[in-house]
């Protein structure tokens, strides 16, 4: 909702997403939202889903079944369009070794059409900021880790996306570097864009997020406004909780109905409702309403 | 030992994506080795149908003593360049050395799994140019049991000390670029220096012998100065030819001594030459304040997204030796042997009054040909789409539509295969006597088969990308485009050599225009298809 109380449309909008790779879901009927001004933190085990599907939002891999719009555009039909206002820092970053680091700032400008003047303004107070400056007319194969996550990262951030899609952005940063980019992630939210990343670290994200979901097995096992989501608990504890019914659930078929309920009060009230969450059933009760409070911000799978 | 085979073990199961294609699915898994095996075969057939035609050309000719001499000097000397094109990437500055240092491990398992690969290259070389040599040698001189062995065992033994000297001079190469800032085209420099001080060594070797410029005519002279260049040749041939075991130990000896002492220098060296090779070359020392002469390099004016990618590509080509030299030796020597022919034409020393009339226009018809073998069986665009490897997501991830980020790979090609094409074509022009049609087809008929080697083999690569390489070697030297595009080009070549003869330049021109076309009608698919992830 905006000031007036109307309905913005979603910076990015992710629904019934499907991606099978051999008889394997890794993203088994994902939907979830990302207004403008959103930091959405997403949370998962290793090979849970998250990179798959951030690499289906940018447009770097395809996916099976289901739609992503950015900006209200299809990233199936219409992917050019959402990547010219998308920009992906990935969990490895890889970037042309032969060239050194104002030349690739300089590559991507020209890639996202930057005219020269605003690329060089922007290029000179992120660099400036993450101390990256001196480095820039070396070759990228000198850097270290943290300085080609410091350079992808001011590659994504010289055309200033409408969304920025992040994978593990913080792994290899100095706290320093770490700080100031924390504070560029907020900075780039507060001017309307809308700031989508994964994350192990989380403490960050809790910290850091408006907004959280969470991933296992390809499915969103929890999403939506991170006080809602984590409540009187921490992220971690809601994380682990989260595993532990799990694994439970795999003893006994009621470790899941918490969950379950959570899915069907969402179906109940439809993907955007604004109704109130239910109240907890018997398992899990403070789970089940968090979960039934993603039915009002677009995010969970119905059952 | 044991460290050692494992460490091999890995090394020969990344060998041309062997490991990916056995874990694949099952059906895939197979038609992969299978057409990698009918492609191996059909190679190694081509290699040793053409050594022993030479061989066989040795024997008419009345020289059946050289072969082994001039087989086992040529398996050094492929050896030789095997092991200086594949030692950067295998021994010093590979992608996992710092995981392979760190294992419990010792240097010299490390060092002698990362050399036998070499070995094994310059080995299976020797064998290939050695027996189908011998085996004409036999049926011409009737060698018995013992040369036969000899023969064997030469192939196996001569690449060790070309194998010794190619390391030293591979590690002297990378360590004197590793401290410029674009080594790549310092290497490429001194590699390109260390070709020519070989050929003009060849030159003057061939110059002492007597000075006949055809293979074929090799006389007495040009045995004894082959002879004095590489004595160790001469002592396996001896032991072939003669059953002269002592020269035939003496060879071994200084093989095997070569391979010991490089194996021991290498295990003390190994770590520093690495760390050298590894240092940073940072200076750290950019500003955007024009007074630090920052401001010129930061305010660099934007650009098109095209020519952008074409900037790259061409950053790419320029920084990585191996790809310059593998798709670019072939434009090279377009320009360098038309230049030599015009020269040659220019002084008088072309003896086309010596041949039949006849022959002349032949010569004319078929030099459209042997312009097209330089530009169409090598091209930057086989490794191109290969080569974004890891970083490959920027490609994926930028705002263009796959036909731009292809066009420009192929702009590369065309940018360094049109000038080579247009400069040979006047070349020839002025130093044959053409008629008008032909005039036309010293132009035409290389441009297609650039054009088949610009946009199928980009459309190959495309369509079959190898990201998961761990040094450029791999999809430049060994990838299933490379391989596709020069036997297509051979392939193309030999019948448009075959038209040439048969229906005159009209047939030439007719095949270069069907080529030209099915390539781009190739490419065009291929590119609506995207590009892979």
């Amino acid at each position: 909702m905006d000031a007036k109380g109307e309905r913005t449309a979603p910076v990015l909008s992710v629904k019934q997403v499907v991606k099978t790779f051999g008889e394997k879901r890794a993203v088994n009927g994902v939907s979830l939202e990302v207004m403008p001004g959103d930091i959405f933190g997403f949370v998962g085990h290793n090979g849970a889903g998250k990179t798959t599907l951030i690499r289906a939002i940018v447009g770097v891999a395809g996916f099976d079944e289901g739609d992503i719009r950015i900006v209200g555009q299809s990233v199936r039909t219409d992917a050019l369009a959402c990547k010219r206002v998308c920009a992906y820092v990935p969990d490895n970053p890889d970037v042309y070794e032969f060239l050194t680091g104002i030349q690739y700032l300089n590559y991507i400008s020209d890639v996202f059409e930057v005219p020269a003047d605003t690329r060089r303004e922007r290029i000179r107070a992120y660099a400036d900021r993450l101390g990256l400056t001196s480095a820039l007319g070396d070759l990228v194969s000198s850097y270290s880790h943290g300085m080609r996550q410091k350079l992808v990262l001011i590659g994504a951030l010289v055309h200033d996306p409408a969304l920025l899609v992040l994978d593990e952005p913080f792994v290899g940063l100095d706290p320093e570097a770490s700080f100031h980019v924390k504070e560029m992630l907020r900075e780039l939210a507060g001017r309307g864009s809308a700031v989508f990343f994964s994350s192990h670290v989380l403490e960050v994200v809790e910290k850091l997020c408006n907004k959280v979901a969470i991933i296992k097995q390809g499915e969103l096992r929890a999403c939506g406004p991170t006080s809602e989501v984590v409540g009187d608990e921490s992220l971690e504890d809601v994380f682990l909780d989260m595993i532990e019914r799990d694994v439970q659930g795999a003893r006994g078929a009621d470790g899941m109905r918490g969950i379950d309920d959570a899915h069907r009060a969402q179906g109940s009230q439809g993907a955007h409702g604004a109704g109130e969450p239910r109240e907890g059933r018997e398992v899990d009760a403070a789970r089940a309403s968090r979960s039934a409070q993603t039915g009002r911000t677009g995010c969970g799978r119905r059952s | 030992m044991r460290s050692f085979l494992l460490l091999l073990k890995v090394q020969m199961l990344g060998l041309f994506g062997i490991n990916k294609a056995l874990h694949a699915d099952a059906a895939r898994a197979k038609r992969t080795l299978a057409v990698a095996a009918v492609a191996a075969v059909g190679v190694v057939a081509l290699v040793a149908a053409y050594v022993a035609s030479v061989a066989g050309s040795f024997a008419q000719a009345g020289l059946v003593d050289a072969i082994p001499l001039v087989a086992v000097l040529v398996a050094s000397v492929a050896g030789a360049v095997a092991a200086f094109l594949k030692a950067n990437g295998v021994l010093f500055a590979f992608k996992d050395y710092d995981l392979v240092m760190s294992l419990p491990v010792r240097t010299s398992a490390v060092v002698l799994s990362r050399i036998a690969p070499l070995y094994a290259m310059g080995a299976a070389l020797g064998l290939l140019l050695v027996v189908p040599a011998f085996a004409v040698y036999a049926a011409n001189a009737g060698a018995g049991l013992a040369a036969a062995v000899c023969a064997v065992l030469s192939a196996l033994l001569a690449p060790l000390a070309p194998l010794a000297v190619a390391v030293v001079l591979a590690a002297l190469v990378a360590a004197a670029s590793a401290r410029f800032k674009h080594a790549g085209v310092v290497a490429v420099v001194l590699t390109f220096a260390l070709v020519i001080v070989l050929m003009a060594g060849y030159a003057h070797v061939i110059g002492q012998g007597g000075g006949s410029e055809q293979l074929v005519q090799l006389g007495a002279g040009q045995m004894a100065a082959f002879s004095s260049a590489y004595p160790p040749a001469a002592w396996a041939a001896a032991g072939i030819a003669q059953g002269d075991l002592a020269s035939f130990g003496a060879f071994a000896a200084v093989n095997v001594l070569a391979a010991v002492v490089l194996a021991a220098v290498l295990v003390r060296l190994f770590v520093p030459v690495n760390s050298w090779l590894a240092a940073g070359r940072a200076r750290g020392t950019f500003s955007f304040d024009a007074a630090h002469g920052g401001a010129s390099r930061a305010d660099a004016s934007a650009r098109s997204p095209w020519r952008a990618m074409f900037g790259k590509e061409a950053r790419l080509l320029l920084a990585t030796p191996i790809y310059l030299l593998n798709a670019c030796m072939g434009n090279v020597l377009l320009v360098v042997g038309t230049a030599a022919l015009a020269a040659a034409s220019v002084a008088g020393a072309l003896p086309l009054g010596d041949l039949p009339p006849e022959a002349v226009p032949l010569i004319g018809r078929l030099a459209p040909w042997a312009l097209a073998f330089c530009v169409g069986v090598a091209s930057t665009t086989t490794a191109s789409v290969s080569l974004e490897g890891s970083a490959r997501w920027i490609m994926l991830a930028a705002p263009v539509p796959a036909r731009t980020v292809l066009a420009a790979k192929a702009a590369l090609n065309l940018a360094l295969a049109l000038p080579s094409v247009a400069v040979g074509g006047v070349l020839v022009a002025l130093a044959l006597p053409l008629d008008p049609l032909a005039l036309v087809a010293v132009f035409a008929v290389p441009l297609a088969c650039a054009l088949f080697s610009t946009y199928v083999g980009l459309a190959l690569d495309a369509l079959r990308p190898r990201y998961d390489w761990t040094t450029p070697y791999e999809p430049v030297k060994r990838g299933m485009p490379v391989f596709a595009v020069a036997l297509g080009g051979v392939a193309i070549v030999m019948a448009g050599g075959a038209a040439a003869m048969f229906v005159g330049t009209p047939g030439s021109l007719a095949l270069s225009a069907a080529v030209a076309i099915a390539s781009m009608l190739v490419y065009r698919r291929v590119a609506r298809m995207g590009l892979a992830a």
